[in-house]
């Protein structure tokens, strides 16, 4: 039976409302999810039936209880599986996978299609469900789901055994027709007993379908009496569920203040004997939860151990659900603010207390795979040593170094875990890992190339993303690594959907996002950004190893970079005067410039034209403003290169909303592809120190501008460009002197052009009160 | 010719035992909203009964309609007079708003067939604010309910003061037994509506004169005129001795 609706309610409420507040307090920036974090690839009845893909130690810990089963080999039986999703459907999840049964709406669908008996009519207002107390004059859940889901199985059983037109089958249904009856309240219904001559199970469904009625009808005495005798009729296929059901009985005996105190003690008793019974493994679980609600067992350590080891055991039947949620509920409680998988961590997160953990191994394993914590490798190789299971494999391998898992053995074993087990994909992922941190790149690339051609990831993006990652490290040369740096996300949403939820409010407008292709990950990134020099960037511009929407982006970056470094722009203004249109005609003034001089002045005219202008590549969804338009959150041209964080201009959001970063991507960025060798990296550095030294975009081409404009008074371009010199200036990143080079440009504008258009259009100079190096300062260490 | 007076003479005795069958609220009601409530300290009060809200629907797009029961328990002294209130709402987003169809009405006009038979009640409230575009809809609602529930239930109806200002109001001929303007969150309206009724006016349209639904606690309250009917409203607080005490001091 199930947990009260209203708390499924309560918590989907309180969880919709952080979202809620989350949004209401920050703008929308889009982003592009890789590789899911925070749960598995979509929808999740593959890995509910095993296909666990690569485990990310970050996942919620309910997909991490279902994982361990499969790689222990415990698994999760037909029942399970359906408890399994209709936990994840209970969380508000379940339309994720479009695969939640409404078991309510199912069973009026199957009762409908049979004619005779009629199916009676559903009250609209209580869906069938809901008891009407016209003492208190409000309604009540007084049919839980599990019951028609319950009937809904019962139903297809009998039919199949004594056939849709039998008259048992007809009693049957009439008999449940008459139990759901007391569902709304109202005149108490009971079935008659069964005809002597019915088989002996459908006597058995009598005998439980009358205790239910009277259950519903609230007549819980002769209920509790009813199904304490079906407890006992070892034969009756009710008698493991009668005995759950004298507990429940006897909990809402507990609401009726002449019977509580009796009550409480009787429940107790009962389930006690309930879990001392190994036969009675399937309702335990089921139990807890009724002696939970009851309020007798809270933040028990016995309990909390209790619940792993039913979770780890086969049998769980209809219990897993009560099970899972009891377990995710009481595991939040236990480890607290320590948690390393909470959404929003506390400032100073406290110290957790393994000890709390390591009396059940279901919790030891899923507190060692999910922290942060390097040191938990030995204890995790000494348990795989001891157990040899592929789950304690899996949290070692998490937390090895390359040496580490060599010596250990580890990497031996990662390596022998076959195709056809669960943990295949999670191993294989750190053994390319390891091998690529040990050096080993060429035998991970040939590894790579088999898996990512193999249908071993079909339907697994997340994975392939990741392996994707991988590969795109052990590229021999820039032209591989480009090949391999492109990703496809799994999703487009916004920033604050830090659950990855896939129907996430306004995601309507997420998906109008203008890019919604291919893309580059933060991995790829960082490497062209700070490991990459300039003439190779200007190959990935100048080549087609790109798709047209990064090649067009590589361009502007290039001819960007370039222009900073002083470099020779031709070749570059040449493709662009190729392919791309709306860039044409100020390449080709470029590039019929004489002088560098003229050329430098005609690329800061083309630069100043495009807000998108940047050094560097952003990952995921770069910007979400067209190109020549002006963002409202200041994304527009650079900010000084020489600030410490990432030059990547998601970084200036990620402060706000921090996603949950991808552990297993950012366990590899220590691995470089091999093109960035010594001299390429020699080369990246000190053209980096070089761009650094370069302030603000609207300083260095503000700078270029009014120089021209000094010596070159008659040139007609002159005027736009100093509009827009104050007008990058205003709408861009500013530094400490940014305002003395726009108030230089809207002097010399206003001066010498005071007729020009482009004047009028510049009314107003802003002097920049924002100070972005105040601000990076601020945003590294906001206690100061 | 006798024999037809006699018909018509028995036809109007029967009606008015059936008028008479009909159970009127008492002078002063309270509203119970969605509080846990317990009002059983009201038993010795055949002066005062309340009318609880049962049962809310919510109109949303071309066919929808969410019904939500009441969950919060309330509990009444069983010789207290009680009126089941149904709250039609609807939703104003775009891609929500409602059709109001033909649909929408017979599922509404059931469900409150549907608490009206699960309470027994003898006295239905249906309380609403509608778009002018809803008007007819409520109309045909309206006649439904009253079809589905017979002439012995007593059914009231809330109204906008906006509704009731006017002598040739769309409220005009409605199949309700009562009609109770909502002198409270009248928005604009307030300060026009709160003078008229304190210096003693009245709405133009008659039918809104029976009876009147104030605000306990409201900073400038309103009172009832004498033999006006009163229905008091106390969200946020909930009633108790003494506000029921306060609540009847407002009485002329």
């Amino acid at each position: 039976m199930s947990r009260s609706i209203g708390l499924a309610i309560a918590i989907t409420l309180v969880g919709a409302s952080g979202w809620w507040f989350a949004k209401a307090c920050a703008p929308d920036f889009l982003t592009a999810v890789f590789s899911y974090a925070r749960h598995p690839d979509l929808p999740r009845s593959a890995f509910i039936d095993g296909r666990l893909g690569v485990l990310q130690p970050s996942f919620a810990r309910s997909y991490l209880v279902i994982a361990y089963r499969h790689l222990n080999g415990i698994g999760l039986n037909q029942r399970e599986r359906e408890q399994a999703r209709d936990y994840y459907k209970d969380r508000a999840t379940g339309a994720w996978d479009h695969s939640g049964t409404d078991w309510v709406a199912q069973w009026h669908e199957v009762r409908s299609r049979i004619q005779s008996p009629p199916a009676p009519r559903t009250m609209l207002i209580t869906e069938g469900q809901l008891g009407y107390n016209s003492e208190t004059h409000s309604f009540f859940l007084n049919c839980a789901e599990d019951a028609f889901r319950s009937a809904i199985h019962a139903l297809d059983a009998r039919r199949r055994q004594f056939g849709a037109s039998s008259p048992v089958f007809y009693s049957w249904i009439a008999a449940q027709d008459t139990v759901f009856e007391n569902c709304q309240g109202g005149r108490a219904a009971i079935p008659s007993e069964a005809v002597s001559s019915f088989p002996a199970l459908l006597r058995f469904d009598r005998d439980y379908q009358i205790a239910a009625a009277h259950f519903y009808a609230g007549h819980y005495q002769t209920a509790l009496e009813l199904f304490r005798r079906i407890s006992h009729q070892a034969a009756s296929p009710w008698s493991a569920i009668s005995r759950y059901l004298v507990v429940r009985t006897l909990l809402r005996l507990m609401n009726d203040e002449r019977t509580a105190e009796t009550a409480e003690s009787q429940l107790n008793s009962e389930a006690q004997s309930i879990f001392a019974d190994s036969k009675l493994t399937s309702i335990h679980g089921m139990t807890w939860n009724l002696v939970w609600r009851a309020g007798i067992r809270e933040k028990d350590q016995d309990y909390f151990r209790d619940l792993a080891r039913l979770l780890s055991s086969t049998g769980q039947d209809n219990g897993f659900r009560e099970e899972l949620w009891n377990y995710t509920d009481m595991y939040d409680g236990v480890i607290g603010d320590a948690d390393p998988n909470a959404v929003f961590r506390p400032e100073k997160p406290a110290s957790p207390d393994p000890s709390r953990f390591r009396d059940s191994d279901l919790n030891d394993w899923i507190f060692c795979f999910q922290s942060r914590d390097a040191s938990t490798y030995s204890h995790s190789v000494a348990r795989w040593k001891q157990t040899r299971s592929p789950a304690w494999l899996l949290a070692a391998l998490w937390h090895a170094s390359a040496a580490s898992a060599a010596k250990d053995g580890v990497l031996e074993a990662a390596d022998a875990v076959p195709e056809t087990s669960p943990a295949y994909l999670t191993a294989r992922f750190h053994l390319f890992r390891l091998q690529e941190q040990a050096g080993n790149k060429a035998a991970a690339r040939n590894w790579l190339a088999t898996l990512l051609a193999s249908s071993l990831l079909n339907d697994l993006p997340s994975s392939v993303n990741l392996f994707r990652a991988l590969r795109m490290l052990a590229a021999p040369t820039f032209e591989d690594f480009l090949h391999f740096a492109p990703r496809k996300p799994v999703m487009i949403t916004f920033q604050t959907d830090v659950g990855e939820t896939p129907d996430f409010y306004y995601n309507g407008s997420a998906r109008k996002a203008q890019k919604t292709g291919v893309m580059f990950d933060h991995d790829a990134t960082r490497v062209l950004n700070r490991k990459t020099p300039f003439r190779l960037l200007k190959r990935a511009a100048l080549g087609d190893y790109l798709p047209a929407e990064l090649q067009s982006e590589a361009l502007v970056i290039a001819f960007t970079r370039g222009l900073m470094l002083g470099e020779n722009l031709a070749e570059i203004a040449k493709k662009m005067t190729d392919t791309q249109p709306d860039l044409a005609p100020l390449a080709n003034a470029y590039l019929l410039e004489r002088t560098d001089e003229g050329r430098r002045f005609a690329a800061a005219i083309l630069l100043l034209q495009r807000p998108d202008a940047r050094p560097y590549f952003a990952s995921g969804i770069s910007r979400q403003t067209l190109p020549t338009k002006i963002d409202n959150y200041r994304d527009n041209w650079w900010c000084p290169m020489d600030i410490q964080i990432e030059p990547d201009s998601r970084a200036n959001q990620e402060d706000w909303f921090s996603r949950t970063s991808n552990l297993l991507l950012s366990s590899a960025s220590d691995v470089a592809p091999d093109f960035v060798a010594a001299n390429s990296l020699g080369e990246a550095n000190t053209e980096f120190k070089k761009l650094g030294a370069l302030s603000a975009a609207t300083d260095f081409l503000g700078g270029i501008v009014v120089q021209y404009a000094d010596s070159h008074r008659d040139d007609s371009r002159v005027p736009e460009a100093l509009h827009n010199v104050v007008r990058s200036g205003r709408f861009g990143c500013a530094d400490v002197n940014t305002w003395k080079t726009t108030q230089a440009a809207f002097r010399m504008l206003h001066l010498r052009y005071p007729r020009s258009e482009w004047t009028k259009r510049t009314p107003t100079w802003f002097k920049n009160d924002f100070d972005i190096r105040q601000e990076m300062k601020y945003r590294q260490n906001p206690g100061n | 010719m006798k024999s037809a007076r006699c018909a018509v003479a028995a036809l109007c005795c029967l009606s008015s035992l059936l008028a008479a069958a009909k159970s009127t609220p008492p002078k002063i009601v309270l509203w119970s909203w969605n509080a846990e409530q317990d009002l059983r300290f009201l038993k010795q009060d055949a002066e005062i009964g309340v009318a609880y809200l049962a049962l809310s629907l919510r109109f949303i797009g071309r066919d929808e309609v969410i019904a939500d029961p009441r969950f919060m328990p309330l509990r009444l002294a069983s010789n207290t007079w009680q009126m089941v209130v149904i709250r039609c709402d609807y939703d104003g987003q775009e891609g929500q708003r409602p059709a109001f169809s033909d649909r929408q009405r017979r599922l509404a006009a059931r469900m409150i067939a549907e608490i009206a038979s699960l309470t027994h009640a003898q006295a239905v409230q249906i309380d609403f604010d509608a778009p002018r575009s809803g008007y007819g809809f409520y109309r045909q609602l309206l006649g439904d309910v009253r079809a589905r529930l017979g002439p012995n239930i007593f059914l009231s109806m809330t109204a906008l003061v906006s509704w009731c200002q006017t002598p040739q109001s769309w409220l005009t001929g409605l199949p309700v037994d009562e009609i109770v303007p909502m002198a409270f969150y009248m928005g604009q309206a307030t300060p026009a509506i709160t003078t008229m009724l304190q210096r003693g006016g009245n709405f133009a349209f008659t039918g809104c004169r029976d009876s009147i639904g104030i605000q306990f606690g409201a900073g400038t309250p309103i009172r009832p005129r004498k033999n006006q009917r009163v229905y008091f409203f106390a969200q946020p607080q909930i009633w108790s001795p003494d506000t029921v005490q306060a609540a009847r001091g407002l009485l002329p």
